[in-house]
């Protein structure tokens, strides 16, 4: 009952991760004018509070960089269910301008699951609110369950970029 | 009546930040959430899958919570004000141990720099409560609320808790012990679901301690003292959507040289004249 | 009640004799001692009825050579390390005793045991006597050479017998002979360690103690020059013209034995010394000679100028000793500040006068003893068990020792927040304090309250590195020294229940004895009521359920079903720490602040001499 009850506040407070996995910051300046008073996000509640442990939407943007996958999955795994990944921009869902670069991934799918997928490079806020909507009403259906990263389908190498990455992350 | 506001000062708490988000919002020309967005907050918070750094670390925030009412309760009962201000520090010495038990840099940060608000914000509050004293002739917050109002005669010690208020209530130009985006909320950063609900909670708490210290300005004359406290609101707020942070340090500077001095000249003055 | 007396004056000479011929016995005898004077005094307390005088005017000849043989001594330690300083000052207080001689004086009594020696034998007694308890145990880790193991011990156990003797003595000539004696004791046991630093450290501990010796001994002219009577009861009371005068010298030898700030070395060199003793000398009992002092003379104090100076070199250690301590982050050196912190407020206080204040000093003065006792013994077993000096370095220690760590975190828990004892005496202070008006108070004011927040700045930063947990369970933990500490710590943690009925009760009644005033304020079971506040009963449960019992709690649970995680690091990997900060207020503070209080000290005297 008490589950039900407090079921229904999930989409009335989401807050935010915005995580920049490598983007060329036009998709974080357009998330940025959502927060600002012109479409003003939190009138829906959002919060964005850089803090996982927090969060209930993972709102990422970049095509992600071969430095930031650990990152990505560590932040990923630290927030607490039920939450949701948002993958914002053309880049972050295939890779978009920088698909088959040497140095990132094509999208984000690939490490973590996504849940919604906002396209255009970048895209204007009305979409990423559009997306964040979308994104509460899959919110609302999820569990508590405990949702895993996906598996890699590229093999980190130990000394990619350039620091050595044994030492930062252990093996994914 | 004590009661009633002491059972319901969570509630009162949470409408008044609410109240807060909204005209912070329309200060931007925003729309901004609801009024009841910290309650949806909260209910939406202790609805995440639980988890904690240790036990001792989540603990420690329910506690924080609990002293943060405690210290309320105080006030509301009409007690000592000293004392009221003394369980004030308990409650946020309490967060300042959880945020250090963590083996995490941006915690303890946070808790370092709490401290050291502590260390700047604390005599004014204490010199407040003596001020209060030398105007209304006893500590009690129930003598304080039946004597005549006291601003007339402390403007410069409002003047003082006026300048303070930032720093209890963790907004800017003040903010340095919180720091969103520096230091990802300082000693908040290692609660999550339901335990960073108490810690959410008891900041609503202590936002309604600091307007009751302004209230109690009024005495007597609760339009006067009803006065104070939404002036004060509103300066705060107005503080905190136009500045930009200080370094801790200059905190410090700040606080002692012009709301440490003021609340020092309020209180000569009393003994003087 | 005589018997009881003796007991308290005797046995520690006869314990120490004993422990000294019976090398082998020794931790028995000191135990066995240790329990005797802890029972007696509490008798003594409870069977006190009128004050107890006793005249042992045949005493005096005896005495005054074993003052010249304890200078001869001084002055041969001068004279070996070629400490022009000890040397000098050694002479010009046998100087000092011969001028002293030339004067008559009338006969009185010699011992007075009044109320306030009954309280101070209370601390002493049962606090010194845990303490030596804790040595016996510290002393085998110490050293494994029998004979200087029963030297250590014996040099405590009779070191309690002169304090129980300096707080009975009316006769001030007699009163720096015991004085001196603990100076000697602080001297030697500072030096035990026998290596080039401690030796360092006790030179300068003696002649620093030796500059209050001259003060003594100036003011014990002043009396028998101008009044002629050696009795400080009788000069209190008859003093007329040159009382102030007396009282400034009286309150110089107490601020010098206080460490209070120009002499600050002192003290903190004396934490060279093994713990048991910075224990017992350094915070507990020997140093609490001071506010004694001042209490002692405080009547005769309050509304003086004399009075207000000495509360402004109080006030200035209390402030900048706290300051300074949070640059250090050796365990000892840290307590050690506080320590001259805390004496500091006390001394305001004492010199204030005023009934609250007076009845705020004797809480300071109790529970401050009871509070840093505990916490010394918890640095020795940190020392000698875990080989621990730094506060850098006990992260994870609340999981290897959680009962030691408890102890340590509500060691400086009592001596900042409520339900314990020091919390009252800020309380009453500020609450006294604003009840008098007048510039001096309200400045006073300004310096314990930013005083006191850089005190909880202190504690709160040392107590969170105490905190820093790793959550791993471990091996057992060895308690063989923690009786003491514990029984300490149960103390503190029972009688915040006691509280209140104690300050309506004992409290009032003895600080009542001090100002002969009563003191207004009114405690039962009920709460504590001042003339303009009051605090409630609920006030303390809910303190010391919050300070006392969640976070053991807390410490305790361990919560079932809840997945554990990592703390943030802005998803890397890597291991992050974070030290304690530390910081120096300000570069030459130290040095703006031991001028300022010299030059104050000078001007106690200079006031003292214009009668002010
Ligand atoms: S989608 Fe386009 S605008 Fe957005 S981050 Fe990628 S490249 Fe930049």
């Amino acid at each position: 009952m008490i589950q039900e009850f407090l079921k229904k506040f999930r989409k009335k407070s989401p807050w935010l991760l915005h995580y920049n996995a490598g983007s060329c910051n036009g998709c974080d300046i357009e998330i940025l004018a959502c927060l600002a008073p012109k479409y003003d996000l939190e009138r829906l509640g959002v919060r964005n509070t850089g803090n996982p442990k927090q969060s209930d939407i993972f709102l990422v943007t970049g095509p992600v960089t071969m430095r930031s996958r650990e990152r990505l999955v560590e932040l990923y795994t630290q927030m607490p269910e039920p939450k949701v990944v948002v993958a914002c921009g053309s880049c972050t869902c295939t890779g978009g301008v920088f698909r088959g670069m040497y140095n990132a991934e094509d999208g984000i799918d690939r490490y973590i699951p996504v849940d919604v997928y906002i396209g255009g490079c970048a895209p204007h806020p009305e979409q990423i609110i559009d997306g964040i909507v979308k994104a509460l009403e899959i919110l609302e259906t999820k569990t508590k369950e405990i949702e895993q990263p996906k598996k890699l389908m590229g093999k980190i190498t130990e000394n990619d970029g350039q620091t050595d990455k044994t030492k930062m992350a252990g093996s994914l | 009546m004590s009661w009633l506001l002491t059972l319901l000062a969570p509630i009162l708490g949470g409408f008044l930040y609410g109240i807060e988000r909204k005209l912070t919002a329309r200060m931007q020309s925003r729309k901004g959430p609801p009024i009841l967005q910290p309650f949806f907050d909260l209910f939406k918070l202790a609805d995440k899958r639980p988890m904690v750094v240790h036990s001792y670390h989540a603990f420690m925030g329910i506690i924080h919570f609990v002293a943060a009412w405690v210290a309320l309760s105080v006030l509301f009962f009409g007690g000592d004000l000293l004392v009221a201000i003394f369980f004030h520090l308990l409650s946020t010495s309490l967060l300042i141990v959880a945020g250090y038990s963590v083996k995490s840099t941006y915690s303890r940060l946070g808790a370092t720099r709490e401290l050291i608000a502590i260390a700047a914000l604390e005599p004014i509050l204490i010199l407040t409560a003596i001020s209060f004293y030398l105007h209304t002739g006893s500590f009690e917050v129930s003598k304080i609320l039946t004597a005549p109002t006291s601003i007339f005669t402390s403007v410069l010690g409002f003047l003082a808790l006026l300048i303070a208020l930032p720093g209890l209530l963790k907004k800017s130009p003040f903010d340095a012990a919180e720091a969103h985006q520096e230091i990802v909320g300082g000693v908040e950063i290692e609660f999550s679901g339901f335990f960073y609900d108490t810690v959410y909670a008891a900041k609503w708490l202590d936002m309604l301690f600091v307007f009751t210290l302004v209230f109690l300005f009024g005495g007597s004359s609760f339009v006067v003292g009803g006065a104070l406290a939404v002036f004060a609101f509103f300066v705060v707020l107005l503080a905190d959507n136009s500045t930009a942070r200080v370094r801790y340090c200059d905190m410090v500077r700040l606080l002692y040289s012009l709301a440490f001095v003021l609340a020092g000249a309020n209180i000569i003055l009393g003994v003087v004249l | 009640m005589q018997e009881l007396l003796l007991i308290l004056f005797l046995l520690p000479f006869f314990a120490a004799v004993g422990v000294l011929s019976v090398k082998r016995y020794a931790g028995i005898i000191t135990f066995f001692t240790a329990t005797f004077l802890m029972a007696a005094s509490s008798l003594a307390y409870l069977s006190f009825e009128s004050s107890f005088t006793l005249s042992l005017s045949y005493l005096s000849v005896p005495f005054l050579v074993t003052d010249l043989v304890l200078l001869g001594y001084f002055a041969t330690i001068g004279y070996t390390s070629r400490n022009k300083k000890i040397l000098f000052l050694s002479i010009v207080q046998a100087a000092f005793l011969f001028l002293l001689e030339n004067f008559s004086s009338r006969e009185g009594y010699d011992i007075v045991v009044d109320k306030l020696s009954l309280f101070m034998f209370l601390l002493i007694n049962i606090v010194g006597s845990l303490i030596l308890i804790y040595a016996v145990r510290y002393i085998k880790d110490e050293t494994s050479d029998i004979s200087k193991q029963a030297v250590f011990l014996a040099i405590l156990t009779a070191f309690l017998g002169v304090m129980n003797l300096l707080v009975s003595v009316d006769n001030i000539e007699w009163l720096f002979l015991f004085f001196e004696m603990t100076t000697l004791a602080s001297f030697w046991l500072i030096g035990f360690r026998d290596d080039a630093e401690s030796q360092e450290n006790a030179r300068i501990a003696l002649w620093m103690n030796q500059i209050g010796g001259v003060a003594l001994l100036a003011a014990a002219l002043v009396a028998k020059a101008e009044l002629h009577t050696v009795y400080i009861s009788e000069i209190l009371t008859h003093g007329g013209e040159t009382l102030i005068l007396f009282t400034a010298f009286f309150a110089v030898a107490a601020l010098i034995k206080g460490a209070q700030m120009p002499f600050s070395p002192w003290l903190l060199g004396a934490m060279a010394a093994p713990t048991p003793v910075s224990a017992i000398l350094h915070s507990s009992t020997m140093v609490k000679i001071a506010p004694y002092f001042i209490l002692k003379i405080s009547p005769a104090l309050a509304g003086t100028a004399v009075g207000g100076v000495i509360a402004l070199i109080g006030a200035i250690s209390f402030l900048v000793s706290a300051a300074l301590a949070l640059r250090e982050e050796n365990f000892k050196k840290i307590l050690a500040y506080s320590t001259i912190s805390l004496l500091g407020l006390m001394i305001l206080t004492a010199s204030l006068g005023t009934p609250l204040s007076v009845l705020a000093c004797m809480l300071l003065i109790l529970f401050h003893g009871v509070s840093k006792a505990m916490l010394f013994m918890c640095a020795g077993v940190l020392e000698k068990k875990y080989h621990i000096k730094s506060i850098e370095s006990v992260e994870g220690l609340i999981n290897k020792a959680p009962i030691l760590t408890s102890l340590i975190i509500l060691g400086f828990l009592s001596i900042s927040l409520p339900p314990f004892g020091v919390f009252f005496a800020k309380w009453i202070v500020y609450e006294g304090g604003a009840g008098i008006s007048g510039l001096i108070v309200t400045l006073l004011l300004f310096f314990i309250a930013v005083g006191s927040v850089a005190l909880t700045l202190l504690y709160f930063k040392t107590v969170g590195r105490f905190v820093a947990n790793d959550d791993t369970k471990s091996s057992k933990e060895d308690y063989s020294y923690l009786a003491s500490p514990l029984i300490l710590g149960m103390f503190l943690l029972g009688f915040s229940f006691f509280i209140s009925p104690a300050i309506g009760g004992f409290f009032k009644e003895n600080a009542s004895f001090v100002v002969s005033s009563v003191v207004p304020i009114s405690g039962d079971f009920w709460g504590i009521t001042l003339p303009f506040g009051r605090l409630e009963f609920w006030h303390i449960v809910a303190a010391f359920l919050l300070l006392g019992v969640a976070p053991l709690l807390a410490a305790k649970i361990r919560l079932k079903g809840i997945d554990k995680v990592k703390p943030y690091s802005c998803g890397e990997k890597i291991e992050t720490s974070a030290y304690s900060f530390y910081f120096d207020p300000a570069k030459n503070i130290e040095k703006v602040a031991n001028t300022v209080s010299a030059a104050l000290f000078l001007l106690i005297i200079l006031l003292g001499a214009l009668n002010l």
